[in-house]
């Protein structure tokens, strides 16, 4: 059968830089075709050309037999490609259905035919599997009830092959499985996907083959069979990756962090305790929406504590105060780095000295010595990519901007460190750096609690795990209690024998 | 400095020498000084504005502050005649030269009177009405007290008898401090609304634009306020020169020497004078500097200082620039906030002082009515952005300028007045336009310096 879509040799130069230097790759109908890479690896602008966001500079485009060139997105669409960026690019304030025909509504006399649009946006739904009527305002979904609205957008295009860049990103285990389910239900229907992502594990689960991008290259192609995760990121990394996860496990020292029935605003109903002990790196796992980040961040004061105490070395802390925790040795990486870990129209020095005013001022007045020392002295120990400490962090990659957030809080010398998902949107080589730096931090007695939703990263870094489920610690494992069996089923709610069940 | 303030100076530049060019007088050294004036009575509700804006905020009220303040100012002042009880006899009317005009000087029967500066004397005699002249300066002489009385045309009787009133006002140390801790609470009033009650910035101060001008209407009973000719030499001390600058070069454009030079190319014609002889030009032209020039000096030095040299500054910025992950940081972010609502309300009130011994009166619903909004331009011109996190104190001050000298530009060049606030829209909107189209190219330059950073990075 004939590839619906051959790109053959193309390239494309930005100011300065070479993203693609002739990629070539084919989809077949009805095929799952991976496409993975590093960062800057040259996957977006791949994708960018494919849907008509961008022009390639040299290169060709096969769609369905004829050579084509798209000048913008619609001419794409109504080819019959269709992208899906990771962040979804919906309108909260209408309904499903208005979002699905937006732009495109069925009219007579000028005026929209709504029931005519909800019951076409209905059959949808149903194709895709969301039990919701049309008429619901989008507002009301969830982020993975959201990713399918998006992909019965796709199809009510009549699109023949779907690009999904990062689509798991913000969604559970579980509705991953649903979107996984969808897709193969697509795949059987003749449509073609093309899945871009960072998590290995669902690439291998869910591809006939995976093309390997590296420096704006075909880095490898590999069939079914041949995708395994270290081929995967021996191709990404054009090296081995020999201790992908530097952890050892070691004695762990005294109780840093305690949490002795902490009520958390919104879940108070569950009380919380966990314990971080000194040199102890401690996973948190669970669904999306469990509610861990909500601990992490009543831990730091920053939503409200409806009872119980928090303790830093054996000493209660005032709940609800950012302040005084940050005061009381305890520090927070934040899931969101572009709207809450880093101010990112500010430099990459003013950002690593924001939460240490008082070490690089006297009487209020900074001392630009001191500032410069303190961020030089970050983004030498980060390895922070920075051609000087005045670049804006808005030009830095994302590994270079969580190093970043890393490093504000390392210069205060935290005794607990809080990370929330603090690999999430990092290429695999930042990512490897940053367990390397979460290692080094245990090993000088910081004691770490991390929120992860890649698994590997709990099973690979964590000394132990908590599991949450629905705002309660369903459990806790030690290491050797850690498999993905075991997290899973505490994660959804179901006991097990082995563990520690709270 | 940054680069974007540059601009700004280059802009001021360009309409002083242009409209110097068209209207050579207009760089005259008194026209300079009134230019400096201006900016420095309008330059503080910029500076107190563009903090505001830094944080994403707007303060409207600062009009209304402006107006309230110089009311409140004049009432706590309580300025009042009251009479001595005491009369006495003229002995003697004469002229005396005093500040280019010839002023009474009348000679009492008295020589126990504590007569001060502001006084009143009321002079009273069997035909006619009582003629009133205020103090301007007292001397004790042999044959009794001489004052000299402001009015050089009034025709004080000789054979009058002479009642005295004295000039009481609230002292001058406990009024402005009172009205300024006044501003300053309106301010923190605004502050908390915003920052703790969640109420938007806009709202907030829109409703202390309508509140605060009411009540300083209410309180003035609809009256105008005024100083009238009293504390005189306060007013003089504000208003007055505190030193004269030096400015190179400026007598040659003021005297339209460069136009004959650089346009009609006569270089080596001399300017002769009435007698014919040739006149000189002074390199220097030494301008006036009023006291409120240097008081905005110091206020914009606390201020760079504040905003570009402290911790205070540096958590603004951030605060301005995402206030998510400010808060994140430790920074307490309401505080902060709150502060620039009381400096800019501060600053405000010491604005509507100023006024009152600038303008000598306070018409309570006319003065300081739009002032918010020539703040609000001159902080944009001066490079701050709406959106918040991003501005200069250099910039402001020298927006101000640029707001200032089109005004003066305006009436120097007879364009009707009416076409005023179509120049300054027109002038604002280029400003704007301008910086943006810089940002758009400094952006792309940054792009293309983050690919190269990219490519050799790896």
């Amino acid at each position: 059968m004939e590839s619906i879509l051959r790109v053959e040799n193309v390239t494309k130069s930005f100011p300065g830089v070479k993203a693609l230097r002739g990629v070539s790759l084919h989809v077949e109908p009805g095929e799952v075709l991976s496409v993975i890479g590093e960062n800057g690896a040259g996957k977006s602008t791949l994708m960018k050309i494919l849907a008509g966001v961008q022009g390639q500079d040299s290169g060709e485009l096969w769609w369905k037999g004829s050579q084509v060139r798209f000048a913008n997105p619609s001419e794409a669409i109504s080819a019959g490609i269709s992208l899906i960026h990771q962040e979804l690019n919906l309108a909260d304030n209408l309904t499903v259905a208005e979002n699905i025909f937006l732009g495109r509504e069925p009219t007579r006399w000028g005026m929209i035919q709504s029931r005519q649009m909800r019951q076409r946006a209905d059959e949808f739904l149903k194709r895709v599997g969301l039990e919701i009527p049309s008429s619901t305002s989008l507002q009301k979904l969830s982020i993975a009830q959201r990713q399918m609205v998006e992909i019965a957008k796709s199809l009510s295009t009549d699109a023949n092959m779907i690009i999904m860049d990062e689509p798991t990103s913000s969604l559970s285990a579980h509705e991953s499985e649903k979107l996984f389910q969808l897709i193969r239900q697509l795949k059987s229907e003749g449509v073609s996907i093309v899945y871009i992502s960072h998590r290995l594990a669902e690439v291998a689960e869910l591809s006939d083959r995976v093309e390997v991008l590296r420096d704006g290259q075909n880095a490898a192609t590999l069939q079914k069979h041949e995708i395994t995760h270290d081929r995967m990121v021996h191709a990404m990394v054009g090296r081995e990756l020999n201790r992908y996860f530097p952890h050892v496990p070691k004695e762990p020292g005294e109780v840093r962090l305690r949490l002795k029935d902490v009520r958390v605003f919104g879940r108070a109903e569950h009380p919380v305790n966990i314990e971080v002990r000194a040199g102890e790196i401690v996973g948190m796992a669970g669904l999306v929406g469990a509610g861990r980040t909500e601990v992490l961040e009543s831990i730091m004061g920053m939503r409200p504590v409806l009872g119980g105490q928090i303790q830093v070395d054996g000493v209660a802390i005032p709940s609800s105060n950012i302040r005084t925790s940050i005061a009381s040795g305890l520090a927070l990486v934040p899931e969101d780095r572009r709207h809450t870990g880093l101010v990112t129209s500010m430099s990459v020095g003013d950002n690593l000295t924001l939460a240490s005013m008082e070490n690089v001022s006297r009487y209020g007045i900074l001392s630009r010595a001191a500032e410069q020392k303190a961020g030089q002295e970050q983004v030498n120990a980060l390895r922070i990519k920075t051609p000087h400490l005045n670049q804006v962090s808005a030009f830095l990659s994302g590994g270079n901007q969580q190093k970043i957030v890393f490093g504000k809080w390392i210069m205060r010398n935290p005794k607990v460190l809080l990370l929330d998902e603090p690999t999430r949107g990092v290429d695999i080589g930042a990512k490897q750096e940053i367990y390397g730096l979460m290692e080094q931090l245990a090993q000088r007695g910081t004691a770490i609690l991390f929120v992860s939703s890649e698994m590997e990263e709990i099973l690979g870094m964590a000394d132990r795990t908590y599991v949450m489920h629905e705002g309660r610690v369903k459990g806790e494992l030690a290491r050797e209690q850690m498999t993905e069996q075991s997290i899973m089923q505490l994660a959804f709610g179901r006991t097990e024998a082995t563990a520690v069940v709270h | 400095m940054q680069i974007k303030s540059i601009g700004v100076v280059l802009l001021l530049l360009a309409i002083l020498l242009v409209t110097g060019w068209l209207n050579p007088s207009f760089l005259s050294d008194e026209n300079v000084k009134s230019i400096i004036r201006w900016t420095s009575l309008f330059g503080f509700i910029s500076l107190g504005m563009s903090l505001v804006i830094m944080t994403g905020g707007i303060d409207l009220s600062i009009g209304s502050v402006i107006a309230l303040a110089g009311v409140c100012m004049l009432m706590l002042l309580n300025q009042q005649h009251v009479d001595s009880q005491q009369k006495t006899k003229v002995l003697k009317v004469e002229k005396v030269p005093m500040k280019n005009n010839q002023l009474p000087k009348v000679t009492l029967g008295t020589s126990d009177w504590t007569i001060r500066t502001d006084d009143q004397l009321r002079f009273v005699n069997s035909f006619g009405q009582p003629v009133q002249g205020s103090v301007v300066s007292v001397e004790k002489g042999t044959e009794g007290i001489s004052v000299i009385l402001r009015e050089p045309n009034a025709n004080f009787p000789v054979d009058a008898e002479v009642q005295w009133f004295q000039f009481q006002h609230r002292p001058i140390w406990f009024v402005i401090p009172v009205v300024l801790l006044g501003s300053a609470l309106l301010g923190l009033f605004h502050g908390y609304l915003v920052t703790k009650v969640g109420l938007q910035p806009f709202v907030v101060t829109m409703c202390g634009l309508l509140a605060y001008r009411g009540i300083g209407r209410v309180l003035a009973g609809e009256q105008s306020k005024g100083l009238g000719s009293t504390l005189v030499t306060i007013k003089e001390w504000i208003n007055g020169v505190s030193f004269k600058l030096p400015v190179p070069f400026l007598p040659y454009v003021s005297q339209g020497r460069w136009h004959s030079v650089l346009w009609d190319g006569k270089k080596n014609e001399a300017i002769l004078d009435a007698n014919g002889a040739t006149q000189s030009v002074p390199l220097f032209s030494w301008i006036e500097i009023p006291t409120t020039a240097v008081l905005l000096v110091i206020v914009a030095m606390a201020l760079w200082i504040a905003i570009n040299r402290s911790v205070f500054g540096r958590y603004l910025m951030a605060l301005g620039n995402n206030v998510q992950a400010a808060k994140f940081s430790g920074i307490a972010t309401d505080k902060i906030i709150i502060s620039t609502y009381v400096i800019c309300s501060l600053l405000a009130g010491l604005t509507g002082i100023l006024l009152v011994f600038d303008f000598n009166t306070i018409e309570p619903s006319q003065t300081g009515s739009i002032y918010e909004m020539y703040a609000v331009a001159a902080a944009v011109i001066g490079g701050c952005s709406l959106r918040g996190g991003s501005g200069s104190i250099v910039g402001v001050v020298f927006g101000t300028a640029v707001m200032r000298s089109l005004f003066l530009s305006i009436a120097a060049l007879s364009i009707p007045k009416s076409w005023e606030f179509i120049i300054v829209a027109i002038a604002l909107m280029a400003a704007v336009l301008t910086d943006e189209v810089i940002r758009i190219v400094g952006n792309k330059r940054k792009l293309m310096a983050q690919a190269k950073l990219a490519k050799s990075g790896g």
